[in-house]
């Protein structure tokens, strides 16, 4: 089979061209020839730069077939204006009677003036009807008043990826999430999974129980200064060991949470003479019971090194996971919840 | 002791650190499958600790001579890219043990290298049967002797995969079972049959279990006849020797057709685990009408192809391929119609064929359902409909179609039979993980749902040893088809008698 991309761009565009022009943007370039549409998903992408976005949008259709609407506002100026760019790949030459397939359509919407605060009118009808649809935010967090209920009508479920920005600048996003029900998925939080499994195994052992429980002292390394890493999946260990203590500072009454600078991440959980030491090595998290500096035991969890696409890909196909949802109702949302 | 952490995590699906022993490690199966599908589970990160191999196998070769093999056989078949450094790791944990299987002392070799003296490697041992089927019970029972064939205490664990066949017979499969369960337990025996691993097999329990619209039509009712083609366009391509001692009913029905039967008609489980899957499937194959010596000849048909012409190339019969006897008996293709005798599928035949050399390779399950108790369009142009028609593809073009009529647009009322279709491919992009990997993951983590259990393969034997006995007893000549055909003419007629006809996949 043949894979072939199909460009089209058009400036100034009228809002209900686009939905109009799209169904003939295949058949014009294949000769008059429908194709069969295998999309199985939408997957918004609000973004600064639609240039930056528009080659990891590919990547990421050639795992997940999806319409893909990449949308970037910039509101201010006098021009109201609508440019649309669509990329359709499509793979021709299926063999004798069957039609071409279009197998992924990426949408790139550049928004102007007025008409740029009203971006979310101009994405509605371009929804495919019952299939999953994700809006994955890749800017900083919005501020102040959006149109959550709006969008909630559009998509069902929100991406974020909290190591871009601080957690706690995700909180109005995720309140507005849990409140108009849309799932919530973090890529960073998939990112810690390792971190998380790695802790549950060494809990099973007696010294690491200990250390966990009520631990003197946990010093976190990040090569920069400003970085939290993994913050959500902080949040999950401090909940469920009863710590209460949410994200820096950390506040305790036994326990010592320091921050320092790494060339790597890195955790340390000190209690007494015994350490757990967790680091992210290049090939693998590692995780090392600690005596008196020498190695009684070791964990370990292979990694290898996924790209941005990569970690979508993956969170696109393992879905939501309450255990996130419940990690964070009982933290970052505790007295949203309370309230 | 309570684990906070536990909760809500889910179960991780990542061995502990063992030992892959591979018997039969020079062999095709262990270049062609075994190696790089541990290899990939390694890419995908998978395999979480450590994981030693070490090939055994008379063949002599020294440690590193096997490995270049291992790696040249893993960069030849594995649907991975070449990563070197998974590769460098998986390499410098390879082992090799020339061994006769016969011989009691290599044995104790064996067992010394499995006593890892730094304690790196636990005492969990996957042991690989990839030997011609005779070595089973030989392989078993020296293992047992010296010491492998039992766990060291309840932390550790020993595992056994068997290959198919298992056994040529019913008897020959319940002596198998009986010497195989001298050593082990039947929780650490694992016998496989790759059908399971595909995804799309696995896909036939998702498909009627996770749906709510599929289940209710499931029935006798609804359901007019089911047909399972497994269609190959190979000769036996270099099998001769064993494919003659086998034939196609014992190669192809006795396990992976008998499996899709049994996925297609079981009832829904109590849970998605080993045994309630398993106690299903074997309620099906019990319930299977046995035949006698008259269903033998009514309701099968055995056959051999002929010379002809297959994707453009002229091809040899099967009495003309080597190491075929030219006076074999040999099925090289295989009809039947199957009853079930329960209350969901009494009266709803099933329909099996397999064959080598037909015209294209095809693997389906085609349920078809009744037409529409009321004629209500025989007044307009298109007064015969063709019946609703589910068809589960299992390769190639994986996917599921269903079809049904549609309105041709127009003042008059025409009826079109239109298809809505599902392709795996385009629904689910990138490459899907090779069976093997599968279910070489499930024997390292415990999980033996999607492997046969003694009674499953029991019954299935019981059947088709109930076919081969009246096969035994016919003394007419064996019917015939073209290379490039779609079968005897004799397997046309077993279903037209019935009113029906063969599905063209």
């Amino acid at each position: 089979m043949t894979r072939r991309i199909i460009h089209w761009q058009q400036a100034k565009v009228r809002g209900p061209e686009v939905l109009s022009h799209l169904p003939a943007i295949v058949p014009e370039a294949l000769d008059g020839a429908t194709p069969i549409t295998a999309t199985v998903m939408t997957l918004g992408l609000f973004v600064d730069k639609p240039r930056q976005w528009l080659e990891l949008a590919h990547r990421i259709a050639e795992s997940h077939p999806a319409r893909i609407l990449m949308l970037s506002s910039a509101p201010g100026g006098d021009d109201d204006r609508l440019d649309v760019e669509v990329y359709a790949a499509v793979e021709t030459e299926r063999g004798s009677g069957r039609p071409p397939l279009l197998f992924s359509e990426c949408i790139a919407m550049s928004l102007y003036g007025r008409i740029a605060n009203y971006w979310i009118d101009w994405v509605q009808p371009l929804i495919r009807s019952d299939l999953p649809s994700y809006l994955w935010w890749t800017t900083a967090p919005p501020e102040g008043r959006f149109r959550w209920d709006l969008l909630r009508t559009t998509f069902q479920s929100l991406i974020i990826d909290s190591a871009s920005h601080p957690l706690e600048k995700w909180q109005l996003l995720i309140e507005a999430a849990e409140h108009h029900r849309m799932a919530l998925l973090d890529l960073d939080w998939s990112r810690g999974l390792a971190f998380r499994n790695l802790l549950a195994e060494a809990f099973e052992t007696e010294e690491a129980r200990q250390i966990l429980e009520t631990p003197d002292e946990v010093l976190v390394t990040s090569p920069k200064t400003d970085d939290w890493p993994l913050a959500s999946s902080w949040l999950w260990l401090s909940w469920r060991l009863g710590w209460q203590m949410g994200l820096p500072p950390c506040q305790h009454p036994s326990i010592q949470v320091q921050k320092a600078e790494g060339s790597s991440h890195a955790w340390r959980f000190r209690r007494g003479s015994w350490s757990l030491v967790l680091t992210e090595a290049p090939d693998a998290w590692r995780l090392h019971l600690v005596h008196e500096q020498q190695v009684t035991r070791e964990w370990q969890e292979p990694h290898a090194h996924p790209s941005l696409e990569d970690d979508l890909s993956r969170l696109l196909s393992e879905g939501r996971d309450p255990l996130y949802q419940e990690t964070l109702r009982h933290t970052l949302l505790e007295r949203t919840h309370t309230a | 002791m309570e684990n906070p952490l536990k909760e809500g995590l889910g179960a991780r699906r990542r061995p502990e650190p063992f030992t892959f022993v591979i018997f039969g490690a020079a062999g095709d199966l262990a270049h062609r499958k075994l190696f790089p599908a541990v290899y990939n589970l390694m890419v995908d990160n998978w395999l979480a600790g450590d994981c030693r191999i070490i090939g055994v196998a008379r063949r002599s070769y020294k440690d590193q001579e096997f490995r270049q093999e291992v790696g040249q056989a893993i960069q030849e078949h594995s649907r991975r890219p070449p990563d070197k450094a998974v590769l460098d790791k998986l390499l410098a944990n390879t082992h090799y043990l020339t061994q006769d299987f016969t011989d009691a002392d290599a044995y104790q070799a064996l067992e010394a290298l499995l006593h890892d003296p730094d304690g790196h490697f636990p005492q969990n041992f996957l042991f690989y049967l990839a030997t011609p089927p005779s070595a089973y019970p030989i392989i078993a029972e020296h293992l047992g002797r010296v010491g492998l064939a039992k766990p060291q205490d309840s932390a550790h664990w020993v595992r056994i995969i068997v290959e198919k066949p298992f056994g040529h017979d019913l008897d020959s499969a319940v002596a198998l079972n009986q010497d195989l369960h001298l050593v082990f337990d039947e929780s650490q025996i694992y016998r496989i049959d790759h059908y399971l691993g595909k995804e799309t097999v696995q896909n036939i329990l998702v498909f009627r279990f996770a749906n709510g619209i599929f289940e209710p039509l499931w029935t006798r009712q609804y359901i007019d006849h089911v047909q399972i083609t497994v269609a190959e366009s190979l000769g036996v391509a270099g099998r001769g020797s064993y494919y003659d001692q086998a034939g196609a009913l014992r190669d192809m029905v006795q396990n992976h057709m008998l499996q899709l039967v049994s996925l297609i008609a079981m009832e829904p489980p109590v849970a998605f685990e080993a045994d309630a899957v398993r106690d299903e499937k074997v309620k099906v194959l019990r319930s299977i009408r046995p035949f006698s010596t008259r269903d033998v000849a009514d309701y099968t048909v055995r056959a051999q192809y002929e010379k002809g012409s297959v994707d453009g190339e002229i091809v040899p019969g099967y009495l003309d391929e080597p190491d075929i006897a030219s006076d074999s008996r040999t099925d090289s293709y295989v009809a039947l119609r199957l009853l079930i005798d329960n209350w969901r599928w009494a009266g709803v035949p099933f329909y099996l064929r397999t064959g080598k050399r037909l015209a294209k390779r095809a693997t389906e399950i085609a349920i078809q359902f009744k037409t529409a108790p009321h004629r209500f369009f025989r007044q307009t142009d298109t007064p015969e409909l063709a019946p609703n028609l589910l068809t589960l593809k299992i390769q190639p073009d994986e996917g599921i179609s269903l079809r049904f009529g549609a309105k041709v647009p127009g003042p008059e009322i025409r009826v079109r039979t239109v298809n809505m279709e599902f392709l795996y491919g385009t629904s689910f992009a990138g490459t899907p993980p090779e069976a093997y990997e599968r279910l070489l993951l499930d024997a390292m983590i415990g999980d033996s749902t999607l492997f046969t259990r003694k009674d499953e393969v029991e019954s299935a034997w019981a059947l088709v040893s109930s076919i081969l006995h009246g096969w035994q007893r016919a003394r007419g000549p064996i019917p015939t088809y073209e290379s490039g055909s779609w079968g005897p003419e004799e397997a046309d007629l077993l279903i037209q008698r019935d009113g029906f006809h063969w599905r063209r996949p």
